[in-house]
C-alpha cells in the first residue's frame, strides 16, 4: 500500500514539474517569441517554397511597433483556424495602389487603407492570396513579427529586408 | 566580506557584545564566543566581531532565501491565474449604452469563458467579446446576428427611418449588432467582423453584490430579446 503511496507521490511531482515547464513554455510562446515553419510560394524569393523555420516575436505588435516593410504573421480573415505570413504593405490612412488581378486586366486601384486596419502583400504576387483578394485586414488579427530564420542553415540569421 | 581590523587595546573594555545580556567585567576581557579557528591569538573581540559578522551574514541569507522563494511562489500563482484568465473563464467589467437592456449603461460584471470560440462553438444569437476592427486596444461586447454564409437583415439607421437591408456574410467572418441598435457602433458601422477577432463567449451576468450573496445569477442566453425573424 505504502509503495503505491510513494509511486502516486512521485508522479504527482513529476507530472507538476512538466506542467510547470509547459506553462513556461506556453507563456514563452505567446508573449515572447515563438518558431514557426513557413510554407508555400507567396512570399518567394524572400521565404522559401518547401519550408523555412522563423522565430517571430510577440511583443512589438501589442505597442503598435509594426509598420510597413515588416513581415508578419496574421490570424487569416477567411480561415480562422490558418496564419498567413504576408508583409505590411501600408498602415491606416495611407493611400494603396495595387493591380488587382494581374492575369486579368492592366489597371491600377487605389484604395484608402480604413483605421484599425492594415495592408498585407505576399512578395510574389503572382501566386498570393491577400489583401487584393480580401481587401484591408484589421490590426487585431495581427499575431507576431517575423525577426530571425533558423532553417535552413544558408539563411540562418536575421531578417532583415 | 570580514575586514580583519586590529582594535587597540585601550577599546577592549568598553565594548558591549551584541547577543549577551551579561556586561563584560571591566577586569579583563574574556572570550564570550568559544575560540574559532581563526588564526588569531591575541583579540578575543577580534573573534567576536567575526562571529557577530558571520551570524548576520547568515541571517540575511536565510532571508534572502525566503524571500526570494515567496516571490517565487507568489509569481507562479500570478501565472497560473493568468493562464486561467485567458484560456479558460475570466470575470469582465461592462459599460456602454450598447447592449441595453441586457446590460446596464454604468456598468455590469459578466463572466465569459475563452474556449468555445477556439473550437467553433459559437452562433447567431451569443453574447461575444471581441477585439474592435477600428480600434485594435478595445475590447467590445455585442450579440451574433449571423455567422459565415447567413443571410441577415439589418435596420440600417433606426433613428431616422425604417430601411433595412440583406447582406450574406462572407467565409470567416461573422455579424455582430448591439441589443440597443438605436445607439450601437457594431457591424452596421463597420461590416462584417473576421472570427480571428473574437476573445469570447459571455456565459453569465452577475447582477448585483446582494443577489451574488443570494446565489442568484442569470444566464446572458435567456436575456435574448424577443425579435421576430424575417
Amino acid at each position: 500500500m505504502s509503495a503505491w503511496k510513494s509511486i502516486a507521490k512521485e508522479a504527482f511531482t513529476q507530472t507538476c514539474l512538466v506542467a510547470k515547464f509547459l506553462g513556461f513554455l506556453h507563456l514563452t510562446n505567446n508573449y515572447l517569441f515563438s518558431p514557426t515553419l513557413v510554407y508555400g510560394p507567396s512570399m518567394l524569393p524572400t521565404l522559401n517554397l518547401t519550408g523555412d523555420v522563423l522565430l517571430v516575436e510577440h511583443v512589438s505588435h501589442r505597442f503598435q511597433k509594426v509598420g510597413p516593410g515588416d513581415v508578419v504573421l496574421v490570424r487569416s480573415p477567411l480561415d480562422p483556424t490558418k496564419m498567413v505570413t504576408k508583409r505590411i504593405v501600408g498602415m491606416e490612412g495611407d493611400q494603396i495602389n495595387f493591380l488587382p488581378d494581374p492575369s486579368i486586366t492592366d489597371i491600377c486601384r487605389t484604395i484608402m487603407v480604413p483605421k484599425g486596419h492594415i495592408w498585407i502583400q505576399g512578395d510574389n504576387t503572382h501566386a498570393s492570396c491577400d489583401s487584393r483578394h480580401y481587401g484591408p485586414v484589421p490590426y487585431g488579427l495581427v499575431q507576431g513579427k517575423l525577426f530571425f530564420r533558423v532553417w535552413p542553415p544558408s539563411g540562418f540569421g536575421s531578417f532583415d529586408q | 566580506m570580514l575586514s580583519l581590523e586590529l582594535f587597540p587595546t585601550i577599546y577592549l573594555s568598553k565594548l558591549a557584545p551584541h547577543h549577551n545580556c551579561n556586561p563584560p567585567t571591566l577586569s579583563s576581557p574574556q572570550p564570550i564566543f568559544p575560540k574559532r579557528n581563526l588564526g588569531l591569538k591575541k583579540g578575543s573581540i577580534l573573534t567576536k566581531r567575526t562571529e557577530m559578522s558571520l551570524r548576520n551574514l547568515k541571517e540575511l541569507t536565510i532571508i534572502a532565501k525566503e524571500a526570494f522563494s515567496k516571490t517565487f511562489l507568489v509569481a507562479k500563482s500570478l501565472c497560473f491565474l493568468h493562464v486561467i484568465n485567458t484560456h479558460v473563464f475570466t470575470v469582465a467589467s461592462l459599460y456602454g449604452p450598447s447592449m441595453l437592456p441586457t446590460f446596464n449603461l454604468t456598468g455590469d460584471w459578466a463572466l465569459a469563458e475563452r474556449f468555445s470560440h477556439k473550437l467553433g462553438k459559437v452562433g447567431a444569437g451569443d453574447i461575444v467579446i471581441l477585439k474592435s476592427p477600428v480600434e485594435p486596444r478595445k475590447i467590445m461586447t455585442k450579440r451574433v446576428m449571423g455567422v459565415e454564409g447567413d443571410s441577415v437583415t439589418y435596420v440600417v439607421e433606426p433613428k431616422n427611418s425604417d430601411r433595412t437591408e440583406t447582406i450574406v456574410v462572407p467565409k470567416g467572418h461573422i455579424w455582430v449588432e448591439g441589443d440597443n441598435i438605436y445607439n450601437s457602433k457594431d457591424s452596421r458601422n463597420f461590416g462584417a467582423v473576421p472570427y480571428g477577432l473574437l476573445r469570447g463567449k459571455m456565459l453569465w451576468k452577475f447582477n448585483s453584490i446582494q443577489e451574488i450573496m443570494r446565489g442568484r445569477i442569470k444566464k446572458t442566453k435567456y436575456l435574448r430579446p424577443r425579435r421576430s425573424k424575417k
